[in-house]
């Protein structure tokens, strides 16, 4: 569903992306870990389409500049960002509007709304939200159009523990209903349990791809993370978490001679930006 | 000042400037600035070219010093009574404030850091070369201005912490500064006020009483007036001697803060926190300012028209219709569209509204036209993600201003020319060429931003803008101007008028073309204000 092939983003001098290859299958949840400055919010926002870059990226099999693509793809941000001036229920109808939702949308909308305890916020402003609410509402607003591809990143900061608890079980609703989805996240323990494919990143390269199956037993996300960041790779790195529709046969995830070294190089000479 | 302190300022200072020599495009817009404050402000009143003209009396230019610091004063005295100033940053809060410093100490540090930002605030006045020699003087009244506005800046960030110490939490107190500020006004209002009965003439009594002693001891905003205006005139001690007064106020209130206060750090931490988290809201790419304001906002009527990227344009209508009472018009609108009125009715001069006011309003509108919401959705990712063509979605998002101004230009031009008695094809032309104006500055905006793919620095983005509107709007004006000058009167004008709108229209649509594709095609632009 979400073919990223060799992306390469550069900031005017600093590499931000350096051939990044990951593909996310339906019914897939692939986590994009790394550490600060990695360059995880860049691909996620190239893979938006929020940022020129050099490579390919398709959404459904379209590029994920058209409006197909765009139709079938939420996007969590980072950073709410509301719209002040409207309140919370013309959140909803702005995108059922713009993204031409047929009339089932008020039901699903007041759902979603009930589930994040938004219920009694409807008439409030987006400027009149706190941070973790207006979070509740971006993530109201990227899947009322039911998408299926849905990129998150840092979804979980500043929500509260029931916000967690509903974002977690949403994501698995969507998984289950065969959304592809790729979450980046420091909150490792939050996805331990829906996870199926993560993808490491650093230094704008990814530097280890494994799928939970690859996971020696009782090895967590946590300690896999750890061990690919800090040199000492427990498990395979060489593409082979790629699904079988991803277009990653080639392995291109990971250098196979120990790309991690390479990538602290690249870090060192330019770094990435998260 | 302690060494920890200094050493903040000095390495943060050399940081900066080697940050400077190592990007190109910074060091690009400081010798773009520089050159264009050598050859636009300073040359100009060096050599004499601004001072052709100086035939406006010199006191309006005491009175427009007096108008400005009494300006800031208001401003001083609204923020102390709410929420302080911020005189230091957030990293000074948390790194500082926490440490085993002197509170005098660090105190000082926050002056001298309101001090630098005074001085690049006052970078504007340098330009102000030829209006300043229209009163007749020379760059020593730059100079003195420049010296007055730091000195008037300093002065009252120092007079908000001042008043929001004495007042915060204490209700009885703010009434008595909310009384007792204006009064301080009252003497030169009143003695005013006698002079017009006495002479039945408001311009000659607004001239008298910039001579009259009131005026001068008036604190502050007099006392500062006078400086600017002795040491522009080139009475350097009687200048010399109102700064030093002025100066003495801003030395009493720190050494009455320093030894009353040494806990002052509460007083400053809801500003410097409020400043603090408006910067964070811009960077996370909240550029509305509605989401920054603290003014409570009726919701009224609510729902949306609208689909597919129309639905950007019924948005904007909400929301503007939301914010301001008058809907489309803010705050901005009524004060151009006042004052452009209220020109053409003291003038009743055609060639002033037909030629002196579209250009000025052109100019102002080549800033203003940002103000849109159309310019600001590029900075949130919803216009990006919407599953519609790129120009469709800039055309809706833009719709909104474009309409504004057509209303804002029609009810300007159309009262205008009423008043001056223009022809009415003469009054269509002027709306029309106002109002599209707007669409070409959109559309060069555009294309400024696709050409660029908005990875450059913004001073830079702002100055290729610039150029681009005039090599945009020069051929329709060459033309205009030549046509409507060989043709003569007021039949001129309209052919000029006409010609310049056509233009525009055909210059806006070659832009949006050349434009296409801008939301697909560039980066997501992030402001940048978070030092």
């Amino acid at each position: 569903m979400l073919l990223v092939e060799n992306v390469t983003k550069r900031y005017g001098r600093t590499l931000a992306n350096d051939g990044v290859c990951m593909s996310v299958a339906s019914g897939e949840l692939a986590v994009l870990i790394g550490p600060n400055g990695a360059g995880k919010s860049t691909i996620i926002k190239s893979i938006c389409g929020l940022l020129r870059f050099d490579g390919r990226i398709t959404v459904g099999g379209f590029d994920n500049r058209t409006p197909d693509a765009k139709r079938i793809l939420g996007y969590v941000p980072e950073f709410p960002s509301l719209y002040p001036m409207l309140t919370v229920d013309e959140h909803m109808e702005f995108i059922a509007r713009a993204y031409r939702l047929g009339e089932g949308w008020r039901g699903r909308a007041e759902d979603m709304l009930a589930r994040f305890e938004l219920s009694d916020k409807r008439t409030k402003l987006g400027k009149e939200l706190s941070k973790g609410m207006q979070q509740k509402v971006s993530v109201c607003c990227a899947l009322l159009p039911e998408p299926k591809a849905v990129i998150l990143d840092e979804p979980l900061v500043g929500l509260d523990p029931r916000g967690i608890r509903e974002l977690k079980n949403a994501l698995a609703e969507l998984k289950a209903a065969g959304a592809a989805l790729l979450v980046s996240t420091h909150m490792l323990e939050s996805v331990e349990e829906n996870w199926d494919l993560t993808y490491i990143m650093v230094g704008g390269r990814i530097s280890r791809t494994f799928r939970r199956s690859e996971l020696q037993a009782g090895e967590s996300l946590e300690a896999a993370y750890f061990a690919a960041t800090e040199g000492a790779g427990t498990s395979s790195e060489g593409g082979a978490a790629a699904p079988a529709d991803s277009g990653m046969q080639n392995g291109a995830a990971a250098s196979a001679d120990g790309g991690i070294q390479n990538d602290m190089q690249n870090d060192a000479q330019g770094g990435g930006r998260s | 000042m302690n060494s920890a302190l200094v050493y903040i300022v000095v390495r943060s200072l050399k940081n900066r400037i080697l940050d400077m020599l190592r990007t190109p495009s910074k060091l690009v817009t400081i010798i773009v600035l520089i050159a264009m404050i050598v050859f636009l402000g300073i040359l100009p009143m060096l050599t004499g070219v601004a001072r052709q003209g100086g035939v406006a009396d010199a006191r309006w230019f005491k009175g427009i010093v007096f108008a400005l610091v009494t300006l800031f004063f208001g401003m001083s005295v609204q923020n102390g009574l709410t929420r302080g100033n911020s005189i230091f940053g957030m990293n000074d809060v948390n790194l500082l404030f926490v440490s085993p410093l002197r509170t005098q100490a660090i105190l000082v540090y926050g002056v001298s850091n309101m001090l630098k930002t005074a001085l690049v605030a006052s970078l504007f006045i340098l330009f102000q070369g030829s209006s300043i020699g229209n009163f007749g003087l020379g760059f020593d009244a730059v100079l003195s201005l420049l010296l007055g506005f730091v000195v008037a800046m300093v002065l009252m960030s120092v007079l908000t912490l001042f008043i929001y110490t004495l007042t915060n939490g204490r209700p009885r107190r703010k009434l008595a500064v909310k009384i007792i500020a204006p009064l301080i006004f009252a003497p030169v209002a009143i003695c005013f006020a006698i002079m017009c009965v006495e002479t039945g003439d408001a311009w000659a009594s607004l001239l008298r009483i910039f001579e009259h002693p009131v005026f001068s001891w008036t604190p502050v905003s007099g006392w500062a007036a006078e400086a600017v205006f002795g040491l522009a005139m080139g009475q350097g001690l009687m200048g010399a001697l109102w700064m030093v007064l002025t100066l003495a106020v801003a030395a009493a209130i720190l050494v009455y803060f320093s030894r009353s206060n040494p806990d002052y750090y509460e007083d400053v931490l809801v500003a410097t926190e409020t400043l603090f988290e408006k910067q964070r809201a811009i960077s996370e790419g909240q550029v509305n300012q509605e989401a920054l304001s603290d003014r409570r906002v009726r919701v009224g009527r609510t729902g949306l028209g609208g689909v597919g990227a129309s639905a950007l344009f019924y948005k904007h209508l909400r929301e503007s219709f939301r914010a301001n009472v008058l809907g489309l018009w803010g705050l901005s609108s009524i004060i151009i569209v006042g004052a452009g009125i209220v020109l053409c009715a003291v003038s009743r001069d055609i060639a002033t509204y037909a030629l002196a006011l579209p250009m000025v309003l052109m100019w102002m509108q080549m800033f203003l036209i940002g103000t849109g919401r159309g310019m600001k959705e590029i900075y949130s990712h919803y216009i990006y993600m919407i599953p519609e063509r790129s120009f469709g979605k800039i055309f809706w998002s833009n719709l909104e201003i474009v309409f504004k101004t057509l209303i804002e230009s029609a009810v300007l031009f159309g009262v205008g020319g009423i008043l001056v008695g223009a022809p009415a094809l003469l009054i269509l032309f002027c709306i029309l060429a106002y109002a599209i104006y707007s669409m070409l500055l959109i559309s060069v905006n555009y294309v400024s931003m696709r050409w660029t793919g908005m990875q450059i620095n913004t001073g830079l983005l702002v100055f290729l803008y610039m150029i681009m509107v005039v090599v945009a709007i020069a051929p329709g004006l060459v033309v205009a101007v030549i046509v409507g000058t060989l043709i003569d009167g007021i039949a001129g004008m309209i052919v000029g008028f006409a010609l310049l709108t056509a233009w525009q229209f055909i210059a806006s649509c070659i832009c949006f073309y050349l434009a296409r594709g801008v939301l697909d095609k560039n980066d997501m632009p992030q402001v940048n204000i978070m030092s």
